[in-house]
């Protein structure tokens, strides 16, 4: 399709189609979805450098395509062509996301009463601040995604992480209030509560800190469980 | 059939980009320097997400993101059906603002100007800009009965951008053209218009989609075999105002596609 002569000049050519194309057959959300679990033992005995990619980089692969299609917006052909590229993509504008972040968005249409009973209105300010705490955590702990997210009535956003080794739940509510509840094994569900000013810096905060020890004590249980 | 424009407000609009180019990519310090001052605009655009650069290795298929390296900083205001409203983006050498909700330029502009002017400072001096552009995504919808299609109802017969054969159409058709025009106020420099148009079914509404997309670009004047020199000192002086004058072009370019009652109709 190109010519690979530098990486730079890969980069200026690497198209939405070509990150499309290139995607396997196997990496979609319902996989994902599926083998959340199975994931992490894959990685640690895996069976060749392609099924690890496979399985980790899912997210990668999503947030590559939106920027390949992000990249190539107005941009002039370097033969100084007035050709307009093909506008198949760019007409629509798609906002390519992550399953997990166009969960987090279906909760911008839940308006007061979104259950039929009663519910609130999900804040956009804990919208943002779930999207904004799962973009610092992709990039710092990639592989360890949470399960999934769901809105709560009284108008707070979670997400959750479980497994064999535990489960832990972070909430964002529309007042800056973040909080999380975890158990690990058999021990009681414990809870941690506080107000984070700036939505940019969660990851300061003390439940960022907490997950983190969770999910390392996560990753260390389920691969004692493989090796056994 | 009845023709109308289908934009977000009062207009055909669907989103429009606002692009400064910069001669080289962003360093890591520039992107820290960009994150060190978006309290400027932070509140305007909560939502903050970071990009890394895009490995794609040589003579293999595999595509991976460089952690290490960040091409794109992008902050956004989200609308309630989940589109971006507003948004403010750091990309590789570029500067983008996106307009999902485009209302009126007298509107717009004062806002785009504030955020793009303060974010254009952040930029090292020995960075120059090399190229303003600005695309605009228009949407026109027609209903009816699918046969009864008839493109004279939106666009300009005889227009010198629009083919002729389209207006013996009902079905289906695109038509894309591109070109360049030396100007020289304030100095000499090269516009670049490109058009597509695009008319869709649109299952959803049951309807007709003819989507237009307009973009312009302001660059460097180019002798002809010896290159560009660079964009002149007047035009990078101009500043924020080169939007001002790709606007009017791109309402020239636009009232000479669309006919002249649906040009009346979104104000051109």
């Amino acid at each position: 399709m190109f010519d690979c002569t530098s990486e730079s000049q890969v980069k200026q050519l690497l198209s939405i189609t070509d990150v499309v194309e290139k995607r396997p057959s196997t990496l979609n959300d319902v996989y994902t979805a599926e083998n959340w679990h199975r994931d992490f033992l894959d990685i640690s005995d895996s069976s060749g450098p392609h099924r690890l990619y496979v399985n980790i980089k899912i997210a990668d692969f999503q947030r590559a395509t939106n920027q390949a299609s992000l990249r190539r917006l107005g941009r002039t052909a370097p033969n100084a062509t007035a050709t307009p590229e093909t506008r198949l993509m760019s007409n629509r504008y798609p906002d390519v996301v992550t399953k997990l972040e166009a969960r987090i968005k279906e909760f911008l249409s839940y308006t007061e009463d979104w259950d039929g009973e009663g519910a609130k209105e999900i804040p956009m300010t804990a919208i943002y601040m779930s999207l904004n705490f799962l973009d610092e955590f992709r990039r710092r702990f990639s592989g360890d995604e949470p399960r999934g997210a769901a809105p709560s009535p009284d108008g707070e956003v979670a997400l959750y992480w479980h497994g064999p080794a535990g489960y832990a739940e972070v909430n964002f509510d529309g007042g800056g209030g973040l909080s999380m509840c975890w158990s690990v094994g058999d021990e009681e569900l414990q809870l941690i509560e506080e107000k984070v000013e700036d939505g940019a810096e969660l990851v300061t905060s003390h439940v960022w800190a907490t997950l983190s020890e969770f999910l390392g004590q996560s990753r260390g249980e389920e691969t004692m469980q493989r090796v056994l | 059939m009845e023709y109308r424009p289908a934009g977000r407000s009062a207009n055909a609009l669907q989103r429009v980009v606002f692009i400064v180019e910069f001669s080289k990519e962003f360093s890591k310090t520039d992107f820290e320097q960009f994150e060190k001052n978006s309290g400027t605009w932070r509140h305007d655009f909560p939502r903050r997400s970071v990009t890394n650069a895009i490995l794609l290795q040589p003579g293999s298929n595999r595509v991976t993101v460089d952690e290490n390296r960040i091409a794109g900083l992008s902050y956004e205001a989200l609308m309630r059906d989940g589109s971006v409203e507003f948004g403010l983006r750091f990309d590789e050498n570029r500067i983008l603002f996106l307009v999902g909700e485009y209302t009126a330029w007298a509107e717009i502009w004062p806002r785009v100007s504030n955020h793009l002017k303060v974010a254009m400072e952040l930029v090292p001096s020995d960075n120059p800009v090399v190229s303003f552009a600005i695309e605009y995504a228009d949407l026109f919808r027609a209903t009816g009965n699918y046969f009864d299609f008839d493109a004279r109802c939106l666009l300009r017969f005889n227009s010198q951008y629009v083919p002729s054969h389209i207006f013996e159409r009902t079905e289906n058709f695109h038509f894309h053209t591109g070109f360049f025009q030396t100007l020289d106020d304030p100095a000499q420099h090269r516009v670049l218009t490109r058009i597509n148009a695009d008319l869709r079914d649109n299952e959803e509404e049951r309807s007709r989609d003819l989507s237009i997309v307009l973009f312009h670009q302001i660059s460097s004047h180019r002798e002809p075999w010896g290159g560009e020199a660079g964009l002149s000192e007047k035009i990078i002086d101009r500043g924020l105002d080169n939007f001002v004058a790709l606007h009017e072009i791109d309402k020239a370019a636009l009232k000479e596609i669309l006919n002249d009652e649906i040009s009346g109709r979104i104000g051109l």
